[in-house]
């Protein structure tokens, strides 16, 4: 652990910051070593990119987690295949994306009248919209 | 997984601030406790807390609707102190700053660092507080929510603040490492912490999810999501595998083979606990069912 | 001043949605965004199988955890204790969404604020009922002052013994539901 600390207080003497304020290291500094200005700028920045890159590292960890949520989250919900038959839903949503919008009697839409049998049995026996 | 009103916007903020105040707390816990050879941590934690807590409020405020396309409606957020965003707002205005005086005053940035220096202690004890308070508004936020029974619990804030903790003191040792790069070997006695601070974040989440399966119905449902329901691969795999139990045995190892493990481990450890507190969040969130009201 | 709330009789609802599609109209809400849901409970098998179509809407709490959570104090309750938003302190955080226990408030993105059923406050104001209440074609709603024992309301709450959704919440909801 020593031999560490002593590494270590061999780099803090080196880079030290150029103010004149003293560090509350617990190395001795030898005085009159006035730091150069690279090594006041080389430690300015990387105290910005320790900044900048902690933050950027948190944002790029927060959007490949909500990536992974969202890419993965298709395989896990599965959307229901066993609708009825006679689903009239696409019919009367073309009906709701065509252009001329058709007359809306009382009574079954003609296109879904026109592609559903009735009860009574005869083919084109479309319920009468007027007058029953 | 439910549809929440709350989306990756407000998750994101979660973890940031989060992490940027556990981050505070790790530096200030390193300059008090071990100044000599942890003066990379707590620089680095210094430097990381405010930016961090700062991104995340500004995704809160792009959140915000109508509160971000007329900007002026922001100052009614203060309005209404029985609502924890009310009191969000009061605790982050006052610790962005500080965190930003803090790294200012711990790496002698500009002409106020110089000054605040002689408050160091006043700026750390204030600073810590209010971390501490940032990490577990959060929580207190989601948990008075009594609408979502697996949300309603005190356990909440607890485990808001443990992940703080572990994902704050992860982020200083990213920081640290980038800093001054021969500290990776210093960084092992780190290890410890990591370990601690992971195993009680494990342990509350056990709590968590535990009583969450007595707690109620809809409560248990949401635990059930989590543990064998369609969130599961993404609790057992992101949050409980790869965020708490992966870095755990690294930082064992990395104890004990002080100062041996290669960087990418001790780094790749951090990053892990990132993962896991992104998505812990991230599941608490999409897991909130509401009450069954018919 | 008259404590409004409303009355469902959920066995004569037959869930035709008339009073979804009124609160649209009136409120000028998109096909997609509704102040009122009708959702239906199914019970049982054949030969004993039985449907419920149950309309959920803002309850107007009197214990509004909406109202306690929202930031700006845009959520506000007035004298007739009708629970409102403010539209202009609205800031759309979304917090009330997340702590209504109904899930039924919406979020209204080209205006950026929260809405919910609003009673029709303006109607009622001038002595009208709300849109789902006069459209009912089963009359299945009734809508009056809780605090006054003439009212129709107050009367068929206390024959029916009808009972507001989740109770124990402790939200102290204004919406009675007879459902048997």
């Amino acid at each position: 652990m020593s031999s560490n600390s002593d590494t270590q207080s061999e780099k803090d003497v080196e880079a030290v910051a150029a103010s004149e304020t003293v560090i509350e290291t617990g190395d001795a500094e030898s005085p009159g070593e006035k730091p150069t200005n690279s090594q006041i700028n080389d430690r300015r920045g990387r105290m910005i990119t320790a900044g900048l890159l902690a933050t950027v590292v948190l944002a790029v960890i927060a959007i490949l987690v909500s990536g992974i949520f969202q890419l993965t989250s298709r395989w896990l919900i599965v959307c229901p295949r066993d609708l009825p038959v006679n689903d009239p839903a696409p019919i009367l949503w073309q009906d709701v994306l065509s252009q001329e919008p058709t007359s809306a009697k009382l009574g079954v839409p003609k296109m879904v009248a026109s592609q559903a049998g009735f009860k009574s049995g005869q083919e084109n026996s479309v319920p009468n919209k007027s007058g029953n | 997984m439910v549809e929440s009103a709350w989306g990756w916007l407000i998750i994101a903020y979660l973890f940031l601030a989060g992490a940027g105040s556990g981050a505070f707390i790790a530096a200030v816990a390193c300059e008090l406790l071990a100044p000599d050879w942890s003066k990379a941590l707590a620089r680095a934690g210094s430097l990381a807390a405010g930016p961090l807590v700062a991104v995340g409020t500004a995704c809160l405020v792009f959140d915000l609707e109508a509160g971000f396309w007329e900007p002026w409606r922001q100052i009614y957020l203060v309005g209404n102190l029985s609502s924890m965003i009310s009191w969000g707002v009061l605790i982050l205005s006052f610790f962005i700053p500080l965190a930003l005086l803090y790294a200012a005053a711990l790496n002698d940035i500009a002409f106020i660092g110089k000054i605040a220096k002689k408050y160091l202690i006043y700026i750390e004890m204030i600073g810590s507080f209010l971390a501490v308070a940032t990490a577990t508004y959060t929580g207190v936020l989601i948990a008075v929510v009594n609408g979502v029974p697996f949300w309603n619990t005190p356990l909440m804030p607890v485990l808001f603040l443990a992940s703080a903790m572990s994902t704050g003191l992860a982020v200083a040792m990213i920081g640290a490492a980038i800093i001054d790069i021969t500290t990776v070997k210093t960084l092992s006695n780190f290890a410890l912490g990591h370990v601690i601070f992971l195993a009680v974040e494990a342990l509350v989440l056990m709590l968590f999810v535990f009583m969450s399966l007595t707690r109620s119905t809809e409560a248990a449902l949401s635990a059930g999501m989590l543990i064998s329901g369609v969130l599961s691969p993404y609790f057992w795999g992101l949050v409980v595998i790869l965020g708490i139990v992966a870095p755990f045995i690294l930082s064992i190892i990395e104890y004990y083979e002080y100062g041996e493990m290669p960087k990418y481990l001790v780094v790749g450890a951090d990053l892990l606990v990132l993962i896991g507190g992104m998505s812990l969040r991230a599941l608490i969130i999409f897991s909130g069912a509401p009450p069954q009201v018919i | 001043m008259p404590r409004y709330g409303i009355a469902i009789d959920t066995t004569k609802c037959i869930g035709c949605h008339a009073c979804r599609v009124a609160c649209q109209n009136q409120n000028e809400l998109r096909f997609d965004e509704a102040f009122n849901w009708i959702k239906s409970k199914d019970r049982g098998h054949f030969p004993a199988y039985g449907a419920e179509f149950i309309p959920v809407q803002c309850n107007h709490c009197e214990n509004a955890p909406c109202q306690r959570v929202c930031p700006t104090g845009a959520t506000y309750t007035t004298p007739e204790g009708v629970v409102l938003v403010n539209p202009k302190t609205c800031v759309g955080c979304k917090y009330c969404m997340e702590a209504c226990p109904y899930k039924v408030r919406i979020i209204k993105h080209h205006e950026g604020i929260v809405e919910k059923c609003r009673f029709c406050i303006e109607m009622v104001r001038e002595g009208g009922t709300p849109a789902c209440v006069s459209t009912c074609p089963t009359q299945v709603r009734i809508f009056g002052d809780l605090d006054d024992p003439n009212s129709e309301i107050s009367k068929f709450i206390a024959q029916h013994r009808a009972q507001p959704l989740r109770p124990d919440l402790g939200t102290r909801p204004k919406i009675f539901y007879k459902r048997s």
